[in-house]
């Protein structure tokens, strides 16, 4: 029997800082990841992580302003302020451990500009950030000797009285399946980026662990929030990261005007994202587009500037666009890119189910609101990653592991995935649903949405769980079967789907990323609240919880 | 634009003939990479080609 007190699930930032603060504190831990451990989509961070550190004069009580006036009033406000007065201790942490972050002249911890904040706060290392970290982490990882089972599939969570104490997991290599125990288990799998189509987010990134949590009955919040970013090639999705207008770069309309001017006078390009996303949709549907893009225009920061700070997506350009940056603007448009909704937890990470946690961008604690601030995620991976480990790893000390059936949960398993490999190889594949469900997701719930069109997205997706009850692989082997995986992974899209279009519907108002055209305000009086969606045995319910209010009261939004 | 996509397979399930070579054509845009021709083929033409890939951004 494998069995750990602190199982975590996610070899992301979240899932490995949360694992080396479990182990500091003692605990037996392991993770699990689909994919090797570097292979994360924190991999593909590229702008930085925001920190406000007092040796520039910058205090956290700013960072947390500028975060809850980005979230559009609707994040939790003691979490941000945990959050941010972390963030120095995070940051320094991680710089102790190798992190190469760049300096600037004078030698010290050197930043960029991000949208939404009134001072450049966000610490970098090139235009690779996530990877940088993730790989720091994992060294730490190796060193601690934490067991880590990689390749291997989270297929269910176990819940035994209502109490979480394991996983059933599939090692992908062999096919093999196996009921693993713990006395806590941590949620740290990322978003669900790939639920639309294009996306800048991997491939892998499929929203299992806020599916996972959801059928656990664990509540999903605020899933109706999902940002697109303002600068996403089109066709591919590939991000061109928010550190570019950060450094300077301009977007411009068909007429060559910088038309943030009119949208957003005082902080133009480094608006909060939904603005500058929305503005950059309005100048495309009101015909100052150019093939449903605008241009990001790099040209004057200098090919020297480009090539030592911004090298990936200099790179980027040429392979994906087949633009030089330095010499020609590239265009782009607004491109789903994160979720800001997730599994509900408290501060701790813990949900409301008994050895359940999540941290990372699969859970909702809440510090993004309606809109994360750009390079507010990964701190958001490390700050909540390292307090839910603490936490998780104190409490598995004087607790015995429950016990259960171990040999029914293995047939459970079993029995479901022999139905669906006895299915004959003619039907429908999970590919091509998941194309149909994506492009659905993409054009209703973008930058713009109204009540007609997630109502039919509503009716498309009865349409895809009924295609999904008789889809079919063709590769019937056990061995490294991919087909059989991301067919799993589409009953995860679709449950993650279930939510975002119920809670969409649900929030009859304009706020951050959920813009509805049938009700274009904001409406503190009655939409100051979040919105919760709850597997029940009678189907989702929907319900609501105040936003947690500190020190500052909601004003109108102006950038 | 037509491609052949020649792929070295592998399948240690199979112990007479584990490995092998196949040979897809397909039909692909101009800028497509490599990855993409091969995502197109598992996702299109044949589920039992299995590679690891993530990110596809080239990071
Ligand atoms: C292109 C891009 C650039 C970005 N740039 C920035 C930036 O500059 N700054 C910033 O703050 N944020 C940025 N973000 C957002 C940020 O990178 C992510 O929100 C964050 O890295 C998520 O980390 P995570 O640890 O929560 O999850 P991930 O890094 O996504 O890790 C998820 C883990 O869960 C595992 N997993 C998932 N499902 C299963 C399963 N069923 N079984 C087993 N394992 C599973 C995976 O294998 C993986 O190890 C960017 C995002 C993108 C897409």
């Amino acid at each position: 029997m494998l069995e750990h007190d602190v199982l975590i699930v996610g070899a992301g930032l979240a899932g490995m800082r949360a694992a080396l603060a479990a182990h500091e504190r003692g605990a037996n831990v392991a993770i699990i990841s689909k994919v090797h451990p570097v292979r994360s989509h924190s991999n593909a961070a590229q702008g930085g992580i925001n920190a406000a550190l007092t040796d520039r004069g910058d205090t956290w009580e700013d960072h947390a302003f500028d975060t809850v006036k980005g979230s559009d009033y609707l994040g939790d406000q003691d979490a941000i302020e945990y959050m941010c007065s972390e963030a120095g201790n995070e940051l320094i942490s991680l710089e102790h451990m190798g992190v190469i972050f760049n300096r600037d002249d004078e030698g010290r911890l050197g930043t960029r500009a991000f949208g939404g904040q009134q001072r450049a706060r966000t610490f970098f290392v090139a235009d690779f950030t996530g990877q940088a970290m993730l790989h720091v982490l994992y060294e730490q990882l190796m060193k601690s000797e934490i067991r880590v089972y990689e390749e291997w599939f989270v297929l269910s969570l176990i819940v035994e009285d209502g109490e979480c104490c394991g996983v059933t997991v599939l090692e992908i290599a062999t096919g093999r399946l196996y009921v693993m125990r713990a006395k806590k288990v941590i949620m740290c799998t990322g978003g669900l980026g790939r639920l639309f189509e294009p996306s800048t987010n991997a491939l892998i990134v499929t929203g299992d662990g806020i599916a996972l949590a959801y059928q656990a009955g664990a509540p999903l919040m605020d899933m109706e929030m999902v940002q697109y970013h303002p600068t996403t090639l089109k066709g591919s999705g590939v991000l061109i990261t928010e550190g570019a207008r950060g450094e300077g770069a301009y977007l411009l309309n068909s007429e060559g005007e910088r038309f943030m001017e009119k949208y957003a006078p005082s902080m133009m390009e480094l608006a909060s994202r939904d603005v500058v996303s929305r503005s950059e949709q309005t100048e495309i549907d009101e015909g100052r587009g150019i093939d449903g893009c605008v241009l990001l225009d790099c040209r004057h920061l200098g090919e020297a500037l480009i090539r030592e700070r911004l090298s990936q997506i200099y790179e980027i350009g040429l392979d994906f666009a087949g633009v030089d940056i330095t010499k020609e603007p590239i265009p782009i448009r607004p491109g789903m890119h994160y979720i800001m909704g997730g599994i509900k937890t408290d501060m701790d990470g813990s949900t409301i189910v008994p050895g359940l946690y999540a941290a990372g961008e699969c859970a909702n604690v809440s510090v993004h609101g309606g809109n994360r601030l750009g390079a507010n995620s990964l701190l958001d991976t490390v700050v909540f990653g390292h307090r839910s480990g603490n936490h998780a790893a104190e409490l598995v000390k004087e607790m015995p592991y429950k016990t259960f059936n171990v040999e029914a949960y293995a047939e459970r398993e079993e029995d479901r995935l022999r139905e669906l490999f006895s299915r004959d190889s003619n039907g429908e594949r999970w590919s091509q649903i998941r194309l149909e469900l994506g492009t659905e997701m993409d054009r209703h719930f973008g930058v713009y949405r109204d009540e007609e069109g997630m109502q039919t997205s509503l009716r498309s997706l009865d349409g895809f769980e009924e295609r999904y009850k008789r889809v079919t692989l063709q590769d019937k082997g056990r061995v490294f079967n991919t087909d059989f995986v991301f067919t799993l992974e589409l009953r995860f899209m679709l449950d993650c789907a279930e939510a975002i279009i119920l809670s969409g519907l649900e929030r009859k108002e304009s706020r951050g990323a959920h813009s509805r055209i049938d009700y274009p305000r904001r409406d503190d009086e009655n939409w100051l609240k979040h919105v919760l969606v709850t597997r029940t045995d009678d189907g989702p319910k929907l319900s609501h919880l105040p936003v947690t209010i500190t020190k500052w009261e909601p004003e109108e939004r102006k950038y | 634009m037509q491609v052949t996509v020649s792929v070295r397979r592998y399948n240690p399930d199979d112990k007479e003939n584990p490995s092998y070579w196949q040979e897809y054509n397909l039909d692909v845009d101009e800028t497509s990479s490599v990855l993409d021709s091969l995502i197109k083929i598992r996702e299109e033409v044949d589920g039992t080609l299995a590679l690891r890939c993530s990110c596809r951004s080239a990071i």
